[in-house]
């Protein structure tokens, strides 16, 4: 549920970046905020291990502008990947309005993309959201490998491994040159509009 | 609402992160992908106007002016980004307006003879593209052992941890929605917790530098 204000008519939009560790979730805000921090003017607040991974969350929030009368304002979260950090992905994803699911293209990964999304999908349960019916899109990341002869999964295995039930929007990407990053956010932003609108009363 | 409302949000929406998000197919050609006259150009233009905030931060430390002044600066530091010198210059300058910002007045009163120490230094190095590297590195010695000094003496442990992270803290003027306030009440507790994990973990790392052969393998 998006966050409405009527006092101080804002509207908080929350996304969250899921998936597995080292899948890219972090990469992709950091993409955003090297190449738009100037527009944004916001800061990317991150909190890391001494071996990069994500410790808690990253958080990068701008403002959209005012609309209709409302100030709305996009958070874009992402959860630490590791297995053992379960508690905070849980915490993070409170009030969440919508997911892009980081799955990691690289071969090797297979089966963590698999538990990853599933895992997601016990954390929505405990809020009593569906992964099915929460705005979500699928970015099968690191496809830039494939030019260096890393094994990798085809979209089509990735859409049947991950996406074959849920149907939701996908595109492969890179969070590291910037390949459809921006997409990626934009989607999931407009999927989160038909919910939000219906919270301005 | 209205459906016809419905559709006004979602359109606008929209449009605004076109505008705001826009040539995203330049992927990966970032400040420094641009043509070096350009860049050369904007860096000059920046510089002037950083020059400007700092002379206005200077008159009167206002939220406004200092804002501007950090932003600039980020600004500038894409701009430089393959100026490994420069950057640090520029880093300390944004480390110092984060200082200034949280203290206000109550900021050191060396704070902006600092500032404009290092501006002076960062200004000498951009205006001279050919000077030599040791030159280069000398300037940027000076500047550096300056601000040291200042950081050590005047900036409490706790401002400078702030001025160097660019955290939630300085937002606090800002609503926060419950979600939010709710994981940072949380963090402090989790903090703990990982940090004693974190803490075990370094020094199994250190004592497997030590003794080699007690690799994970052998158990
Ligand atoms: N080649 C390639 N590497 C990538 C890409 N995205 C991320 N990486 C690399 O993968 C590693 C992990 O990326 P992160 O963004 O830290 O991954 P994460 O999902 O945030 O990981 P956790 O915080 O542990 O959950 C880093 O070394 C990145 O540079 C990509 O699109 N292509
Ligand atoms: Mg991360």
């Amino acid at each position: 549920m998006a966050f409405v204000n009527p006092k101080t008519r804002e509207v908080q939009i929350k996304i969250v970046y899921y998936g597995p560790g080292r899948g890219g979730k972090t990469t992709n805000l950091e993409y955003i905020y090297n190449k738009f921090n100037h527009r944004i003017k916001t800061d990317l607040v991150s909190l890391k291990t001494h071996g990069d991974r994500t410790l808690f969350f990253d958080f990068l929030p701008f403002d959209v502008g005012k609309i209709l009368g409302y100030d709305v304002r996009v958070q874009l979260y992402t959860v630490p990947g590791q297995v053992k950090y379960d508690s905070t992905r849980k915490l993070v994803l409170r009030g969440v309005d919508g997911v892009v699911f980081v799955a990691d293209c690289m071969a090797v990964v297979r089966r963590k993309n698999i538990l990853s999304l599933k895992n997601l999908y016990e954390n929505l349960s405990d809020y009593n959201k569906s992964i099915f019916k929460i705005p979500l899109v699928m970015q099968y990341n690191k496809i830039d490998l494939a030019e260096k002869g890393i094994p990798m999964l085809s979209p089509q295995i990735l859409e049947k491994d991950l996406n074959a039930q849920l149907k939701a929007p996908s595109m492969v990407a890179s969070a590291l040159t910037g390949l459809n990053v921006i997409k990626t956010m934009k989607k999931i932003i407009m999927l989160t509009m038909p919910t939000v609108q219906g919270q301005l009363k | 609402m209205d459906a016809k409302d419905d559709q006004t949000l979602s359109a606008e929406v929209g449009k605004r992160l076109d505008m705001l998000f826009e040539d995203e197919d330049t992927s990966g050609a970032g400040a420094a992908g641009q043509p070096p006259d350009r860049t050369a150009a904007t860096g000059k233009r920046l510089l002037e106007a950083v020059k400007a905030d700092i002379l206005s931060v200077d008159w009167e430390i206002t939220d406004a002016a200092i804002t501007a002044l950090i932003e600039r600066l980020t600004a500038l530091k894409q701009v430089c980004a393959s100026d490994k010198i420069a950057l640090i210059l520029i880093q300390m300058l944004i480390s110092l307006g984060r200082y200034i910002k949280v203290r206000k007045s109550k900021a050191h009163v060396q704070s902006m003879n600092i500032m404009k120490s290092v501006f002076a230094g960062l200004e000498k190095i951009l205006a001279q593209p050919d000077l030599p590297q040791d030159a280069k590195m000398k300037i940027l010695r000076v500047q550096v052992s300056r601000f040291h000094d200042f950081q050590t003496q005047v900036m409490p442990a706790a401002a400078r941890r702030r001025a160097k992270a660019p955290a939630v803290v300085q937002r606090t003027a800002e609503p926060v929605s419950p979600e939010l306030q709710l994981l940072l009440q949380n963090l402090a507790e989790e903090l703990k917790v990982v940090i004693r994990d974190e803490f075990r973990r370094l020094k199994e790392e250190i004592r497997s530098w030590r003794n080699p052969h007690d690799g994970y393998a052998t158990g």
